[in-house]
């Protein structure tokens, strides 16, 4: 039986795989673009479904409203435009592929610990309760009828203010230095941009 | 037993696949465009890991993965803005970019 939201969840979840396929397969510069348009949407999309609304809103603000509008600046200003098709070849396919299906197969089968807890509900506080973090509770608030695992826990409140409380207490210096990354980058890019002037 | 629902191992599966995509892209492509396109797909797919693995293995305190992909996203945007600012200044000085041309700093 499948909810509504498992529903959505596999739509996204699609949607994200697929696009990220055309990114790394497209034999068109633009069209991996645009794919990664979609990509960066179904990833929004999956993290409004994880619970974490502040998250996607962030997914949609700076990926898509930013970055992707600096990855298109970027193909327009590096390309011959009176070219039509725009190509992208590949170079060393086939090694890449190989690396890449091989890191694939090791990252799914990568015996964590994590991975041994799903089959059960009943190990799942075993392994939350040995972190050093404050232990899961045994019934933590999850949709009815489901392992703690196996369900989306429902937050019935906004995730904006403990990010925000937490990003200015727990994690006040990594926030400054963030800052000063974001301060440097900004200079030192329009400093390699800018036209030499004699 | 796999289910449909989202679940942990779901979402690992899926930032695996992006996480392979992006590895190919930044591997096997020639223009340096797309291999920037490639690790924004790995830094999504670590981000998706981060987010998945607060909310289903902590329930309690799944915002800390949330403040840590907020981190990854700012190093993703000041890395962007960098890349393109070489990439562009590269192009006016050799007209191609290339991964494979760029070979002025080989020793």
């Amino acid at each position: 039986m499948m909810e509504a939201i498992d529903v959505f969840f596999w739509i996204f979840g699609l949607i994200s795989c697929g696009s990220a396929l055309v990114v790394a397969f497209s034999p068109r510069l633009i069209h991996s673009v645009f794919a990664l348009f979609f990509c960066f949407f179904g990833v929004a999309g999956l993290y409004a479904i994880l619970g974490a609304d502040f998250l996607a809103a962030v997914q949609v603000i700076l990926y898509i409203g930013g970055i992707l509008v600096l990855l298109i600046f970027g193909v327009f200003l590096t390309n011959r435009l009176s070219e039509k098709h725009l190509p992208n070849p590949f170079t060393h396919w086939k090694s890449a592929a190989i690396l890449s299906v091989l890191m694939l197969a090791l990252v799914l089968t990568f015996p964590a610990p994590w991975r041994m807890t799903v089959a059960g509900s009943k190990s799942n506080d075993q392994v939350a309760g040995s972190s050093p973090r404050e232990g899961v509770e045994a019934q933590s608030p999850t949709v009815s009828g489901r392992t703690p695992l196996g369900a989306v826990p429902v937050h019935v409140f906004n995730t904006t203010t403990p990010i925000g409380v937490h990003l200015l207490t727990t994690y006040v210096i990594a926030f400054e230095l963030a800052s000063i990354l974001l301060l440097v980058a900004m200079i030192g890019a329009a400093s390699i941009a800018r036209k030499e002037v004699h | 037993m796999p289910t449909l629902a989202p679940s942990l191992n779901n979402c690992l599966l899926i930032s695996g696949l992006m996480f392979a995509c992006g590895l190919f892209c930044v591997l096997g492509r020639k223009n340096s465009v797309s291999l920037l396109m490639g690790v924004e797909l790995i830094l999504n797919a670590a981000n998706l890991n981060l987010v998945s693995f607060g909310t289903f293995l902590y329930p309690k305190t799944f915002y800390h993965g949330h403040c840590f992909a907020i981190f990854v996203i700012v190093l993703a945007a000041s890395e962007t803005a960098i890349f393109l600012a070489i990439l562009l200044s590269l192009y006016q000085y050799q007209e191609k970019v290339d991964v494979d041309e760029v070979h002025a700093l080989k020793g």
